[in-house]
């Protein structure tokens, strides 16, 4: 239930809510104040009542009986703020103004400006303690106080603060710092306060204070209009220094987020356009054009991506600048953000699924190599020469794994992967085997089976000596869907199989009866026995039990710890280990190979595997 | 110097011409002459008029008369007197001059 009064307005009787009435009260004052003395100032009051009367009654219509605060509200926003009637000074750009100068419980608005009269260093502090209602010299104080802990970070919002926090400039800056309310009155006082100040100097002074004077009229009065309007907005929840503060956390944040996303991007298009394909290395772009459908949806998906992230901090650092400055944002850009996230966000899953899709099922093809049984047992395993020196590292530095593929190359319309893997097993019968496994990807099984038959690899054999190389290729066009080309050697009991040093590069994981690492099975002829692989001229273990316990042969190396392995294989680990080795050496000799010179540097061979493959079998 | 400054300087000038340019063509009510120059954004709220109406009919540039109005209390509607059509002819004059004076300096300038 509210009070209402009866009011005569210009003729006309209203019944008016209290609080409505005193508003409209105090804000006539501040008109009838603002005209002062002048001349007619009766006569345009009259007017000035007769229109609020009118528009009253528009508001009303007949159907409301009692104005209520929101109409005075109304009024007064078409009204104007009582300096808006001051002769002459008519009409800025501003838009109608809300009421608060002369609401009463707008009294205690306040604003966060820089004090020129109290200050230091930037009067951050001296505005700051107008603001929260303290002395100056306790913040100052605190502010001492607290640097030391907070290693700068109060030295740094201090000067944001100061960069970012207006000087109070006007006598209603003033006020509102000091959250006395803007009304005429107080203006006046401020005003003449200075007034008096300046007089008191010399009369150059004095002169100055004449046209600060004239200047100050105006300004004052637009810039009260203005912090008027700031009020309202900060107005019902009193927003104080703590919701500064956190939107500078915002701003922070959300610029130090967005620089490292910005970072990120422009490496990542740095490495989509570096890398031709005449360099023989793969750009970002071109592996993206493997990936998807074209480079374009590569390059909507890191687009999308970067969106569906950045937005977010775009909307963080939005919402800082709104809590530090008290602005609204336009609302076309909350929806446009909005609706640009939200797109991001579909674009981003669409390809990401329609990617996903296409990598469903696996095909698996399994083809047996007709090779010729070696002359003799023993049957070699020699690589290919591939064009160029590429080095395809796994290194262990300071604790990173770091990927180094160079031979992922792009010719002909046919890509070139460089992950060929062989492995050695027990034949079933007396004969050697070659066994190839082509495996791909697809939405489907049939479009894995048809990529997988796409997939070529280079084999020869000259003799004894069977050639595999490190590479195969699919065509471009089949998109990357996991192709991938294992190779099983199977060796008889009985029989021998000899790798070559180029073969480092493609072995993998090969088992054999002492645990003995791809990287020092090299060079060495390894015989099939019941057991496994078996190195006949090393010296054989005399049991498994004892094995533990006598040193290892360096080249049996049964790591103690995973520990052990990791220095163990420390040569390995260096980038390029300079092993370069003919094809042709004295082992390979007797084959009708061309003399090929080419150098390929040995492959520090897929350590992790192995490290993991030396804990399990050290648990067993 | 602020801009502001400036601007609202060239407004107020500009403003008193604009009001009596409203009302050659006949009576009208503040509030008509409000919407009119709020249509031409050269002023936002209506607090702005009333002064300046009645320091433009104590010049004896306009005269007005009551009219009953069906909402509220009685109109003044506001029209020219003789005084202020011939201060009005002379402020078009001084307008037509001083727009083509302004836009030939302002084109000079660009032009350099």
């Amino acid at each position: 239930m509210k009070k209402t009064l009866t009011a005569n307005i210009s003729g006309t009787v209203f019944h008016i809510e209290e609080d409505a009435y005193d508003m409209l009260q105090r804000y006539l004052g501040s008109i009838r104040a603002q005209f002062g003395g002048t001349a007619g100032r009766d006569e345009i009051m009259a007017d000035i009542e007769a229109r609020i009367a009118e528009l009253f009654n528009e508001r009303l219509d007949g159907k409301r009986q009692v104005v209520s605060l929101t109409d005075v509200e109304h009024v007064m926003s078409v009204m104007g703020q009582p300096e808006d009637f001051a002769d002459g000074d008519a009409g800025d750009d501003a838009p109608p103004a809300g009421p608060e100068q002369a609401g009463p419980q707008q009294r205690k608005y306040k604003r966060f400006f820089r004090d020129p009269d109290d200050k230091w260093v930037g009067g951050v502090l001296g505005g700051l303690a107008a603001y929260i209602g303290m002395d100056p010299v306790w913040v100052r104080v605190a502010m001492l106080i607290l640097v030391w802990p907070t290693g700068g970070v109060l030295v740094a919002m201090y000067i944001l603060l100061w960069i970012l926090v207006p000087k109070a400039e006007s006598a209603a800056d003033l006020l509102q710092m000091r959250g006395e309310a803007v009304t005429v009155e107080n203006i006046k006082r401020i005003f003449e306060e200075s007034g008096e100040r300046l007089k008191k100097g010399s009369e150059q002074m004095a002169s100055e204070a004449r046209d600060l004077g004239k200047e100050w009229g105006p300004k004052g009065r637009a810039w009260s209009h203005e912090a008027g309007q700031t009020a309202r907005r900060t107005g019902r929840d009193m927003g104080n220094v703590i919701v500064k503060v956190i939107g500078i956390l915002f701003i922070i944040t959300g610029i130090g987020f967005l620089m490292s996303l910005i970072t990120g991007a422009i490496g990542l298009s740095a490495a989509a356009w570096s890398g031709g394909w005449s360099a023989g290395n793969v750009g970002a772009l071109d592996l993206g054009g493997l990936l998807f459908q074209s480079r374009d949806h590569a390059v909507y998906l890191t687009l999308a991506c970067f969106l569906v992230l950045a937005i977010p901090v775009i909307g963080l650092i939005i919402a800082g600048i709104r809590l530090l400055m008290d602005t609204r944002t336009p609302r076309w850009l909350g929806w446009t953000l909005s609706f640009t996230w939200l797109a991001s966000l579909i674009a981003a899953i669409v390809i990401g699924a329609g990617l996903a899709n296409d990598f469903r099922q696996r095909a698996r093809n399994r083809t047996e190599i007709p090779i010729m049984q070696p002359a003799g047992t023993t049957l070699l395993l020699d690589v290919i020469g591939t064009p160029g020196t590429y080095s395809y590292n796994w290194t262990f530095d300071d604790g990173d794994f770091d990927w180094e593929d160079e031979g992922f190359m792009l010719e002909d319309g046919r890509v070139r992967a460089p992950w060929v893997e062989v492995d050695v097993q027990r034949s079933p019968d007396t004969l050697f085997h070659v066994i190839a496994i082509r495996t791909a990807r697809g939405a489907n099984t049939k479009e894995a089976a048809l990529r997988a038959e796409h997939i070529t690899y280079p084999f020869q054999q000259h003799g004894d000596s069977l050639m595999l190389s490190n590479d195969f290729t699919f065509p471009s066009d089949d998109k990357f869907r996991a192709q991938d080309v294992d190779f099983t050697i199977q060796v008889p009991v009985g029989r021998s199989i000899h790798f070559t040093p180029g073969a480092r590069m493609i072995i993998y994981d090969v088992d054999n009866v002492t645990n003995t690492l791809d990287s020092e099975m090299i060079d060495r002829t390894w015989t099939m026995t019941e057991r496994g692989l078996q190195d006949m001229n090393a010296p054989a273990p005399r049991s498994e039990e004892q094995h533990d316990n006598i040193p290892a042969p360096p080249d049996t190396v049964k790591a103690p710890s995973p520990i052990a392995a990791v220095v163990w294989q420390k040569p390995a680990k260096r980038r390029t280990p300079p092993r370069a080795v003919r094809p042709n050496t004295a082992n390979v000799a007797r084959t009708d190979m061309h003399a090929s010179t080419t150098t390929v540097e040995a492959r520090p061979h897929m350590m992790i595997p192995n490290l993991l493959d030396l804990v399990i079998r050290q648990v067993h | 110097m602020k801009v502001e400054n400036t601007k609202a300087q060239m407004r107020k000038g500009v403003l008193e011409y604009c009001i009596l340019s409203t009302l050659a063509q006949g009576e009208l009510y503040p509030s008509d002459i409000i919407s009119k120059l709020k249509d031409a954004k050269l002023i936002v709220v209506e607090g702005t008029l009333y002064p300046l109406l009645t320091r433009l009919k104590d010049a004896g540039l306009l005269t007005y008369r009551w009219e009953e109005s069906r909402s509220g209390p009685p109109r003044k509607y506001y029209k020219l007197t003789t005084v202020g059509d011939k201060f009005l002819t002379e402020l078009d004059q001084t307008w037509d001059e001083l727009s083509a004076a302004v836009k030939k300096t302002t084109r000079k300038n660009a032009q350099r």
